[in-house]
């Protein structure tokens, strides 16, 4: 009986390949229903083996901004949501951008070395802008480097490239279902640690009659985000629009983030990025272990920046790239450079 | 659920206490399987059915009736009981036990903690389940919906507290123990120790959980605890963060199946509290409410609010950094009274302070 059916199955599977890729899904999500229940039957955790689990390992994923990475306790966390919030034009999306190229930092330097997955709803992905990004961080990463030569894993363009897979999705049906399929995906590449979803809001912001629907399922997808982050150890960032709310008593008007009360539950961390005095800030709002806070920051060609910070490319038109060996017997072209480069490697 | 499983209500569990062997097996064949189904049928539908005569059925039904029902207590007994055996845990705030009627937490009562976001629900669970577990050396289980316990936070929170009490004890003394402080530290490790935290992400994970303790917890009571039911014996208090988020995506519009999720986990949670004394701390979002949208009320609706015995509210107002204010109060509650103490608190490095 069971050859029968092997052959029946390798004559499908000859008939088309569609079938085939269908068993092993199959075969891979029975694997992840069958971890579920197990992980489910876990005795929890201690709250001193947590802390011993937290602090091994890189465990945040860096944005560049010295200020914002110290109000965050070193970065964007892994295993947490994180929530980004701002009007229109303040950044949200070259924040996105550079956590994605920052995901391929390398181990030895402080980052999480791992692939990032791009969630975009609202089409505002640009190639060349990340390509760009990706170019100044490995310049970047080269002149770190040059100080530490023991460190073989060295990133260029194109594995940072190669290392962010990009979705696009139109419509909340889609964004649902691909957010149930994402388990089948993790399950394959285990060392994806950065899903950003850019924006939650936009799929969202119609076409429901039933407003109690559209809480619903945000939550449920929520939940899924963060089950996927807990299980494979990953950071989740969302993007969310802002709405004004007007107070009828006091007559102004007031931004929030959008989605509602009880989407603003759901994050784990919450950031808002305003201008103030024609200045970028980012704020963060909602943290369980860090106190609330803002500081500035600056996007430039580069990314995202400490306010007042210059690239050494910028001082030096040769190069770093081109004259290795020169650089390496000059002195670190500015102090800002040399800041940087000590703040990359803690 | 319970197709497969024993309910324990079934007719040959009971053959000892007021069946005979041969009315069981009537009763079985016949379509009575279960007790409840003898207690709630008609006397005479019986009758036709099992042809078992009229007057055994009455006694059966009156025993059994006798084995449900609950006991009457004495009034002025039970008073001394609860007096005798409710314990009272001191939040660590002074503020919140000045706000629960001077003596903090009392054990086998369910607490909810309202607020909107960022309000310090999850700061002031953290600072009750760490000062239970230095102050009464009880174990606490924490259950965590979105990932936001943070041991870091609670080793901040210890540390300042100590250096703290240590400043004010150099203030007075001028002296310096050094060795002192080494040791104090690795407290910290067996207060982390006792604090253990499961995660949840949904209803079902959640109801699955409460009965693994609540089983737990039996067998716990009757037996002599093994090494990995340890834990439970010196379980003191059982925190929720929150139970908004996980039940708010399956109730509401026309969910019949969420609504009856909802009130299994609600009465499991009151049946553990009340027979093993348990307190349990349970953290809430809030729902905006009224037209503008800027009242908040607790989230879930009127069946959830019966749940809790207290209710405390928090209100949180942030202008700036410098001007924000924090007010808490007791919105509902079966033995405090209502609303006439609204405290005002900030979060510091050393926890909360007023």
């Amino acid at each position: 009986m069971d050859e029968n059916i092997n052959k029946d199955n390798e004559n499908f599977s000859n008939d088309n390949n569609y079938s085939n890729n269908l068993n092993e899904d199959e075969i891979i999500f029975n694997n992840y229903i069958d971890n579920y229940s197990n992980y489910l039957n876990s005795n929890g955790i201690s709250a001193l083996d947590l802390l011993i689990k937290d602090r091994d390992g890189n465990n945040n994923i860096i944005t560049f901004c010295s200020e914002i990475d110290q109000m965050l306790n070193g970065g964007i966390p892994l295993k947490k949501i994180t929530e980004i919030s701002g009007v229109p034009g303040i950044g949200k999306t070259q924040m996105a951008f550079q956590l994605l190229v920052n995901t391929s930092i390398p181990f030895d330097l402080g980052g999480v070395q791992g692939k990032a997955i791009y969630i975009d709803t609202e089409g505002s992905y640009s190639c060349h802008r990340v390509r760009e990004i990706a170019t100044h961080l490995v310049d970047h990463l080269e002149c770190v480097l040059l100080k530490n030569p023991r460190i073989e894993y060295k990133p260029t363009v194109e594995t940072i490239l190669n290392s962010i897979y990009y979705y696009r999705v139109y419509h909340y049906i889609e964004i649902i279902s691909l957010i149930h399929q994402l388990p089948l995906f993790l399950e394959k590449n285990k060392d994806v640690k950065l899903i950003v979803v850019d924006s939650i809001t936009y799929p969202f912001r119609s076409d429901f009659k039933d407003m109690g629907l559209r809480t619903r399922s945000l939550l449920s997808l929520a939940q899924n985000l963060m089950n996927m982050a807990t299980r494979y150890n990953l950071a989740v960032v969302v993007m969310n629009q802002v709405t004004t709310k007007i107070s009828p008593n006091q007559k102004e008007s007031i931004l929030v983030p959008y989605l509602g009360e009880s989407w603003t539950h759901i994050c784990t961390y919450r950031m808002v990025l305003f201008w103030k005095q024609k200045q970028r800030f980012c704020h963060l709002y909602k943290s369980p272990s860090n106190k609330s806070c803002f500081n500035p920051f600056d996007i430039a060609e580069y990314g995202i920046r400490d306010v007042g910070f210059i690239h050494p490319s910028f001082l030096n038109p040769e190069g770093q790239s081109q004259n290795k060996q020169q650089q390496q017997k000059q002195q670190p072209p500015n102090n800002n450079n040399d800041e940087n480069e000590m703040y990359i490697e803690t | 659920m319970e197709e497969e499983g024993i309910t324990g209500l079934e007719v040959r569990f009971y053959q000892a206490q007021c069946l005979s062997e041969e009315n069981v097996i009537k009763f079985e064949n016949n379509g009575y399987p279960m007790i409840d189904l003898i207690l709630f049928s008609d006397a005479y539908q019986i009758q036709r059915n099992t042809s078992i005569p009229m007057e055994t059925i009455y006694i059966i039904q009156r025993n059994l009736q006798r084995l449900f029902s609950s006991v009457p207590i004495n009034g002025y007994q039970h008073y001394l009981d609860i007096k005798e055996f409710k314990n009272h845990y001191s939040s660590g705030i002074k503020l919140l036990d000045q706000l629960l009627g001077g003596n903090g937490f009392t054990s086998g009562e369910i607490y909810e903690l309202v607020g909107n976001t960022s309000c310090g629900k999850t700061q002031i669970s953290m600072c009750c389940s760490l000062n239970l577990s230095q102050q009464y050396d009880s174990n606490i289980i924490y259950i965590d919906s979105s990932n936001s316990f943070s041991p870091s936070r609670l080793t901040e929170i210890f540390k300042s507290n100590y250096l703290l009490k240590q400043q004010q004890k150099q203030q007075q003394q001028h002296k310096q123990n050094n060795d002192k402080i080494e040791i104090e530290q690795d407290k910290i490790l067996k207060i982390l120790d006792r604090i253990k935290v499961f995660n949840c992400f949904d209803s079902i994970t959640l109801l699955d959980l409460l009965g693994t303790i609540n089983n737990t917890l039996c067998v716990v009571s009757d037996e002599r605890p093994t090494f990995e039911n340890q834990f439970y014996k010196g379980l003191k208090m059982v925190v929720i963060d929150s139970i908004g988020t996980l039940l708010a995506p399956i109730i509401g519009g026309k969910q019949t199946q969420g609504h009856y999720t909802m009130m299994m986990i609600s009465r499991l949670i009151k049946d553990i509290a009340d027979t093993y004394q348990i307190t349990f701390l349970i953290t809430n979002n809030t729902v905006s409410s009224g037209s503008n949208g800027f009242d908040n009320k607790a989230a879930l609706g009127e069946a959830w609010s019966m749940v809790p015995n207290h209710q405390l509210m928090i209100n949180h107002q942030y202008n700036d950094d410098e001007n924000e204010e924090r007010l808490i109060y007791i919105e509902k509650s079966t033995r405090l009274p209502k609303k006439t103490m609204i405290k005002s608190f900030k979060i510091r490095d050393n926890g909360i302070v007023s």
